[in-house]
């Protein structure tokens, strides 16, 4: 009689240690006229560490957050403002800037996450919204102008290149973790609440206090994210710019496209809407116009709304079943 | 008397509606019950008020001489519920449904993933497996719950429930949908859960199902008790009669 | 001082009470929450600025609000129709997505300068030792009169009717010959219509960039939340309050007065969930 086992650690690890070899070696192949790919390649890797926090969230336990970019947010000034403002030396500020995003994640978890439905996704678009407000309004935020001169995190030296791996080294911790998460009964836990609440409930879980631990977690990562951001990918100068609303839609824009349940699409998704960003810039620079973001938002709104409508859950599963249908 | 479970005085009013009003019986451990009643008598919210669904409007529920406060406390006690529209995880497997139930949800262990811990799943999962086979489900622990025929979803949230290893268990129209066979069966697996040692309380309009299996019946009508004791006795009660069929006589 | 503060409040309240019905026209017929409700309002505005230079000054208010209109149609059409399915997290996103474009479109269009109205009559008068414009009183009267024909609108015109009715049930009103996709085209062309009439009202007073329509949306949303989501009359009444209780957080801290709003909202959500007012 055979078994159903837990999965072992050699196929755990399967995919992880692909993705090391990915990391080390393609990185390496950006050379020369590609090297500008590098930048793009950590701000991937930033947004993969939000996406893959937001999708344990929404993807798995099913609770919609359109406010995302605050708790990136957070991170980032937490660690900034921290540094600047009361001149914390580096890796205090960036505890700083992680404790604060989480701890905020947790009064705000505990406050709203009894709401469900599109009530929790107003109520978390509206705390993000408020975070940015509040921070282009600060004085030692430096308001709508910024931060300059930020310490940087160094990793063998400055160049783009150990960036990269910084920062990829980390979202493959993350991706550790979220695996080992998701493959045990807490990520049962988190299914089963976004199957059934009250059933859930009647099997033992503690449906709140589940939901108000994920979203923690999603928060301290994108906190996280965001102290890369400010130490790592733009220490010379940091702006509230990437705070938005939109930010935060992009961001469950990402997790839909890469199939919501889904560790793997996590990072596909960040990397679809690096390269579509790249692919847009490039053909506004082609096109040689001036307007050029003005455009970029344009398409990406347009992208954006497409998505959603061809979504239900997401386009790779969507596409998916397109390709069911044609061969049946 | 016992103290196994108690419902003295139960009440339970939505607004204006008495859903529930002044029920009281009670439950020895081991025995095999089961509350019926024309629709609209207040079944379900009896069970909802003993699995700690919603508090009582007045009186009280207790199992083991304690209150019950909400589901993940009467879960603890041991008290485990079926549904009456089944209620599973659709998009999990048959064997990861009834592993939900089996604890150990923390994160800091999950994410360390110790050895240990890999054992100790590989343990649940193998029990989770002996209580797929005692319900006959075990072909199906690898596939989807949405999956599988109707029938097998029902025995699936019995699994489910039994993987809690209860003391008592609330089944709540556990044949609705099922056709003769499978209702057949139903009463068997019934009886050897409760061979278990298990106490069963079930809710049930299959009339031939409820007489056939259980020790005594408690009838609600409108909310209130109007009868109880053994089937026998309960059919030939006139009260009963005349709130199913309007006449005294069955 | 507090008549300063009721005055400014119920002035600058009328927007957003405006755009609140706006947002309820539309939840009301289709079910769904329009994030981009302020992009019909600065529509509007600017189109309208924009024919005032072609145009003598009532046509080029006409033709405002007909842009805002027409681009509320639109939006319909092209974003909201192929999804009506979709959960409401989904629609959300799709009207989130149409802020975006419409925004980025209106920039291309008519660049990054802010547009202005001149006022339709110069002038002020005061009132309990405050000085209101013209304009301002025009504003809270031309609302006022919205108001009173959409409800008119809606309780005595057959097609006022089938949306509410596309409302409460959409099978039933397919199943009595209502077309439910005319209906949401003409909830949103209506809402985006007095959203643009909203518009062209406030710019003289406050000058109108591409950018501007999203704070005036959301605060519009957060009107619509703080009376009741779906309830016309508390919305009115929520951005009147709104209004003044921005108004009043300015005597301590203009900074802050743009989250007041939302914060509103977040708390309703925890503590009342249907609103001050009920149905």
């Amino acid at each position: 009689m055979k078994f159903p086992q837990p999965i072992s650690y050699t196929r755990l690890y399967r995919g992880p240690m692909i993705l090391l070899l990915a990391i080390i070696v393609l990185p390496l192949l950006a050379r020369g006229q590609y090297s500008y790919l590098l930048p793009l390649a950590q701000l991937c890797g930033i947004w993969a560490i939000v996406v893959l926090g937001l999708t344990l969230l929404m993807g798995f336990t099913g609770q919609v957050s359109l406010g995302h970019a605050g708790w990136f947010a957070l991170g980032a000034y937490g660690a900034g403002v921290a540094s600047s403002a009361y001149h914390v030396s580096l890796w205090p500020a960036m505890f700083i800037g992680i404790a604060a995003g989480g701890l905020l994640a947790f009064i705000a978890g505990v406050s709203i996450l009894r709401l469900k439905g599109h009530h929790l996704a107003l109520a978390t678009l509206c705390i993000g919204v408020i975070i940015y407000e509040v921070i282009t309004k600060m004085e030692i935020t430096g308001g709508a102008a910024g931060l300059n001169d930020l310490p940087q995190l160094h990793f063998f030296g400055d160049s783009d290149l150990s960036k990269v791996y910084l920062i990829w080294f980390i979202v493959l911790l993350v991706m550790i973790w979220a695996t080992h998460l998701t493959e045990s009964p807490a990520g049962r836990a988190l299914r089963a609440i976004h199957g059934d609440e009250d059933a859930a409930e009647s099997l033992g879980i503690s449906v709140f206090s589940v939901k108000v631990k994920v979203f923690v977690a999603s928060g301290i990562l994108a906190s996280l994210a965001g102290v890369l951001y400010a130490f790592v990918y733009t220490p010379s100068y940091l702006g509230p710019e990437p705070f938005t609303l939109i930010f935060s839609v992009l961001l469950v824009t990402m997790v839909v496209i890469g199939g919501m349940g889904n560790i793997w699409g996590a990072l596909a998704g960040a990397a679809v809407l690096t390269g579509m960003n790249e692919v847009i810039r490039l053909v506004g620079e082609r096109l040689g116009s001036t307007q050029m973001s003005k455009y970029e938002e344009l398409i990406s709104g347009l992208i954006l709304v497409l998505i959603m409508i061809f979504s239900n859950d997401g386009l790779i599963p969507g596409l998916r079943r397109i390709f069911q249908r044609k061969r049946s | 008397m016992t103290d196994f479970l108690i419902v003295e005085n139960a009440g339970k009013h939505f607004g204006g509606l008495r859903a529930v009003d002044d029920v009281s019986f009670s439950l020895e451990e081991g025995s095999l019950s089961a509350v019926i009643g024309p629709n609209g008598a207040g079944k379900t919210t009896m069970f909802n008020l003993i699995a700690g669904v919603f508090p009582l409007t007045s009186g009280h529920v207790r199992f083991l001489r304690k209150t019950i406060r909400n589901p993940n406390g009467a879960c603890r006690m041991g008290i485990a519920r079926t549904f009456q529209n089944v209620r599973l995880f659709k998009d999990m497997t048959v064997l990861d449904n009834v592993l939900v139930g089996m604890g150990d949800t923390g994160f800091l262990k999950a994410s360390v993933r110790l050895p240990k811990f890999v054992d100790a799943e590989r343990l649940r999962m193998k029990r989770a497996y002996y209580v797929l086979e005692e319900v006959g489900l075990e072909k199906f622990a690898n596939t989807r719950a949405a999956d599988i025929p109707f029938g097998h979803q029902r025995l699936l949230e019995i699994a489910r429930s039994l993987a809690l290893k209860p003391r008592i268990l609330l089944l709540d129209e556990p044949a609705a949908g099922l056709n003769r066979t499978e209702t057949t069966s139903l009463a068997g697996l019934i009886r050897k859960i409760r061979g278990q040692g298990i106490t069963i309380l079930l809710v049930e309009h299959d009339m031939h199902l409820v007489m056939n299996l259980v020790d005594r019946v408690i009838v609600l009508d409108q909310g209130k008790k109007i009868a109880e004791g053994t089937p026998a006795e309960v059919r030939a009660n006139p009260r009963v009669c005349e709130a199913y069929l309007g006449t005294p006589t069955c | 001082m507090l008549a300063l503060v009721i005055i400014n409040g119920v002035i600058i309240g009328s927007i957003y009470a405006l755009i609140s019905l706006g947002f309820n026209i539309i939840y009301n017929t289709t079910g769904v929450l329009n994030f981009a409700q302020g992009e019909f309002v600065m529509i509007g505005a600017i189109s309208a600025s924009w024919a005032s230079a072609h145009f003598s000054l009532p046509i080029a208010l006409l033709i405002g609000a007909l842009t805002a209109g027409a681009v509320g149609v639109l939006v319909d059409v092209l974003a909201i129709r192929p999804a009506r399915k979709a959960s409401a997290v989904t629609h959300i996103i799709i009207t989130i997505g149409a802020s975006i474009i419409i925004r980025s479109a209106a920039s291309l269009i008519w660049g990054t300068e802010p547009y202005q109205l001149p006022p339709l009559k110069e002038g002020s008068i005061s009132i309990a030792g405050v000085g209101i414009d013209f304009q301002q009183l025009i504003l809270i009267g031309v609302a006022a009169v919205c108001m009173l024909l959409l409800s008119l609108f809606f309780r005595y015109t057959t097609a006022g009717r089938a949306m509410k009715a596309c409302a409460s049930n959409s099978e039933a009103a397919r199943l009595c010959g209502v077309s439910v996709g005319r209906m949401s085209a003409m909830a949103f062309g209506l809402s985006a219509f007095v959203g643009g009439i909203g518009g062209i009202m406030v710019t003289p007073m406050i000058s109108m960039s591409y950018a501007s329509g999203t704070s005036l949306g959301l605060k519009g949303f957060a009107a619509a939340i703080l009376g009741g989501i779906g309830n016309p009359v508390g919305g009115v009444i929520g951005g009147l309050l709104l209004g003044v209780l921005e108004q009043y957080s300015c005597l301590h801290s203009s900074m802050y007065k743009d989250t007041i709003a939302l914060a509103v909202v977040v708390v309703i959500l925890l503590l009342r969930p249907r609103g001050l007012l009920k149905r």
